[in-house]
């Protein structure tokens, strides 16, 4: 009873890590304006920080996961925090653009250590069998919450403090998210992978599974999709003459109903197939992007299709980072789910990069939107084929 | 603290969370939508 009270704290703490780690960053969208006009900081060099900060972020993250799987979390989790917050007080102090990417550099190395992987493996380590998935969710749910939230709570401290505080007031926030670290890595059995298969083999065995290398391509189209949406959305809707507080409306649905997909999501894959689910999932969105493109356009449709998109937003998380720890075990997740992760940074640095060529090149975001129909059903088809068992090892073990 | 304990009070502090972010956004939300749609659509 003990051990199940101190796995429900931790769940809850890893939950709290990923709201502040990936909630904080969601706020920077609101900085471009204000740093804009104050430092003459171009909109491409601010653009150029993130899309560095999304690219290092998943490159880092299989390296973040592999100390994580090997020397514990706790720490690792506790790095980034550290490294966050100096990212967010050296973007506070920056009288240029240098300093901008700078701090996009940090945040996206500390995105590594207490993001998605390492948060996610911990408690997928910790997890009871039967549990996992659920719990996968809520921490998940955790992230897409934050996402929500903290956009309001640093525009509060942008309004009442100016842009500089208010990265600063940002940095002392994430300071919370060191004492969190400890108490998402203290649950029984998240520490480091003890005995049994070392962390070359891990790879190895991974790299010779077909599921990983289908896992890994199709977590490519949800980056490409959700990146794509979450930059070009606004304008497209402007394009077709709906107002500004549309496409804004709609990405605020897009998280709202996102906390409630991602848990959906963990709960459905703790009694379902999780594989299954992955391609329904993809396929749902198919359908979504389909009937954006081709039903009548109006304000009430858009919201609509925000809400309905929120719930296939996230919820690929804990199905996907589920299916590495059912089918590999969860010593190695935090590694392994960074692998695959890096496929996910990749599609989106290609949905933020290809949405804004496709639209220079063809004049509209028409070709997009069907190429996010055609890769919603690739990833469908992909996800589909994947084996949904324990590697011989684990099934020998019994250690599923 | 008993099990159910713990729980409901997860359950309730997750609930004040998401009822001050929906209070902040209803509060916020029109100023923040409009900063942000003139951001994405300039």
């Amino acid at each position: 009873m003990m051990a199940q009270r101190r796995f429900w704290i931790a769940v809850a703490c890893g939950a709290m890590v990923l709201t502040l780690a990936t909630g904080l960053r969601a706020t920077f969208g609101l900085f471009l304006k204000p740093i804009n006009l104050d430092l003459g900081i171009s909109r491409e060099l601010f653009g150029l920080g993130i899309a560095l900060q999304n690219l290092l972020w998943g490159a880092a993250s299989p390296f973040a996961g592999a100390i994580a799987d090997k020397f514990g979390a706790g720490r690792v989790i506790g790095a980034g925090a550290l490294c966050y917050m100096a990212g967010l007080a050296v973007m506070g102090m920056a009288g240029g653009g240098a300093q901008i990417v700078l701090g996009n550099i940090l945040v996206g190395l500390a995105l590594s250590g207490a993001g998605f992987s390492v948060v996610l493996g911990a408690i997928g380590r910790a997890a009871p069998a039967d549990k996992r998935s659920a719990a996968l969710g809520i921490i998940t749910a955790g992230g897409s919450f934050g996402q929500f939230a903290m956009v309001p709570y640093a525009h509060v401290l942008l309004e009442s403090f100016g842009w500089s505080a208010a990265l600063f007031g940002l940095a002392a926030t994430a300071m919370l998210m060191l004492p969190l670290s400890r108490a998402t890595a203290s649950a029984p059995g998240a520490g480091p992978a003890a005995g049994g298969q070392t962390l070359r083999e891990s790879l190895a065995e991974a790299f010779r599974h077909r599921g990983f290398w289908l896992l890994t391509a199709g977590f490519f189209v949800c980056g490409f999709q959700l990146v794509f949406v979450a930059t070009h959305l606004p304008a497209s809707l402007a394009d077709r003459g709906l107002p500004t507080w549309v496409g804004a409306w709609t990405l605020a649905l897009v998280g709202l109903f996102n906390i409630v997909g991602s848990y959906g999501c963990g709960v459905l894959g703790g009694r379902y197939s999780k594989k299954n689910l992955l391609s329904l999932v993809y396929a749902l969105r198919s359908l979504v992007f389909l009937l954006f493109i081709i039903l009548p356009m109006s304000e009430w449709s858009v919201l609509a299709f925000g809400a309905a998109l929120g719930l296939l937003w996230l919820g690929t998380v804990p199905l996907t980072s589920g299916l590495i720890a059912y089918i590999f075990g969860p010593a190695y997740m935090s590694m392994l789910y960074g692998i695959v992760f890096f496929s996910h940074q990749v599609g989106s640095f290609f949905g933020a990069w290809l949405g804004g060529y496709a639209y220079d090149v063809t004049g509209s975001y028409d070709m997009m939107w069907w190429l996010c129909v055609a890769l919603g059903l690739a990833a469908a088809a992909l996800h589909w084929p994947i084996r949904e068992r324990p590697v011989s090892r684990l099934a020998q073990t019994g250690a599923a | 603290m008993r099990d159910g304990g713990l729980r409901l009070t997860l359950i309730g502090a997750a609930a004040m969370l998401l009822l001050g972010a929906v209070y902040l956004w209803a509060v916020r939300g029109p100023a923040i939508l409009m900063d942000l749609g003139n951001i994405w659509c300039a």
